[in-house]
């Protein structure tokens, strides 16, 4: 575009001096490109004018926006909004706690559960298989099984209690032979005195001599023998509460059991009939 | 994987066996079958497909290691998984029954989860 400078145009405004045909036509020229300059000039500043409106349009935004997000301010809701993210925070942390405990008393009922559950087991199996049967041979066989598989004893003495002589009269053993234990009287040593009292002896942790357990076997009427515990497995550390448990069932139910063979092998065949005249008369 | 699995308790103490039995009877699937000692025990794996194999040591007849070898040289059964489950603790007891070919050795007195947990893992059960 030409500008106000324009050399030629400077130049020929000064060469109109009359009325020349030919000056005149370069008038007319330079007439009409005056006005197409100045109405290009126009637009120009229609432009620029425009551009300055947008341009202030602009500041305005950009100053409202400028107070809209004020340093101090912002500073302050962005503190706000962190104070507030902490609560949260520490709520959740407080919950994941809380969730955490639960989880390890979950587990660690879970794990009671499972223990009390084998403890079950074990006791019922014990007390089914002891009275599973009236053979005398097979009944001493579970009482050893017992002792052997589920306390996990290596070395121990089955006595019975012998009501001619009054003594513990050895009658089964493991881990040694049975030939190696004599009679104990009622008023002999720990094993004839936990039998006499009929209550169940356990040796003191950390002390090494002497059994492991005395367990008398009694029923209320009278005392049938006891178990002595001399040696655990070597991968057993020690007695647990389910040992004692078995201690419990086997002081009764073992009783009861080798009781209650015995007697039915010595009556022989009598004691096979089951007549209901004489359960009827038993129980009056 | 068969959707019914079979195992098969070696055991000739009824009070131990009933105890493994009630243990397995945690784990779905399974079909426990029983033998009183080595030699019935041979017979049952005679008749039927096993997928895992519960051995005690001290039996009578054929005792539990005399199976494992026995179970080892027979080609129908080498890759079966066995356990031992026993009182004998000592270390050259175990070593003795994996040299074999036990793929397992657990000493009693037993805990019901460790023997489910054995069996599944070597059955590959989740």
């Amino acid at each position: 575009m030409p500008g106000p400078t324009d050399v030629e145009g400077d130049r020929a405004m000064s060469t109109k001096k009359g009325p020349d045909p030919v000056g005149h036509e370069e008038f007319v020229s330079l007439f009409e490109k005056g006005l197409s300059f100045t109405k290009e000039i126009l637009a120009e500043n229609e432009r620029l004018r425009f551009r300055v409106a947008s341009l202030e349009a602009e500041v305005d935004v950009t100053r409202r926006h400028g107070r809209d997000v004020d340093g101090d301010a912002m500073v302050a809701a962005l503190r706000r909004q962190v104070s507030e993210l902490e609560v949260e925070r520490s709520r959740l942390l407080s919950s994941f706690q809380e969730v955490e405990n639960l989880n390890r008393d979950y587990m660690q009922r879970y794990s009671e559960i499972e223990s009390e559950h084998n403890n079950l087991a074990n006791l019922y199996i014990a007390s089914y298989q002891l009275h599973s049967t009236l053979s005398f041979r097979e009944v001493v066989q579970v009482v050893s099984e017992i002792v052997i598989n589920l306390i996990g004893v290596a070395n121990f003495t089955l006595y019975l209690f012998d009501t001619t002589s009054e003594q513990l009269e050895p009658l089964v053993a493991e881990g040694h032979d049975v030939g190696e234990r004599s009679a104990v009287g009622l008023e002999e040593s720990i094993i004839g005195h936990a039998a006499r009292t009929k209550e169940r002896y356990v040796r003191e942790p950390g002390a090494t001599k002497g059994p492991i357990a005395v367990i008398p076997l009694a029923t209320v009427e009278s005392l049938v023998g006891a178990i002595v515990i001399e040696r655990l497995l070597v991968q057993k550390e020690g007695l647990s509460p389910v040992d004692f448990e078995l201690f419990n069932l086997l002081g009764v139910h073992a009783a009861t059991a080798l009781a209650s063979a015995l007697m039915r092998e010595e009556a022989g065949n009598d004691a096979r009939v089951i007549s209901i005249t004489r359960a009827r008369e038993l129980i009056g | 994987m068969a959707d019914t699995l079979y195992a098969l308790v070696v055991e000739d103490s009824p009070t131990m066996r009933q105890l493994i039995v009630f243990a397995l009877s945690r784990v779905k699937a399974l079909k426990v079958v029983e033998a009183d000692d080595g030699v019935d025990a041979l017979k049952k794996l005679s008749q039927q497909h096993f997928d895992v194999l519960i051995t005690d040591i001290n039996m009578p007849m054929m005792d539990g290691l005399k199976l494992v070898s026995m179970v080892r040289k027979d080609e129908a059964h080498k890759e079966i998984p066995i356990i031992i489950i026993t009182t004998e603790g000592a270390q050259e007891d175990r070593q003795r029954a994996l040299s074999l070919g036990a793929n397992a050795y657990i000493t009693k007195p037993i805990q019901a989860p460790q023997v489910i947990s054995k069996v599944k893992e070597l059955l590959k059960l989740t």
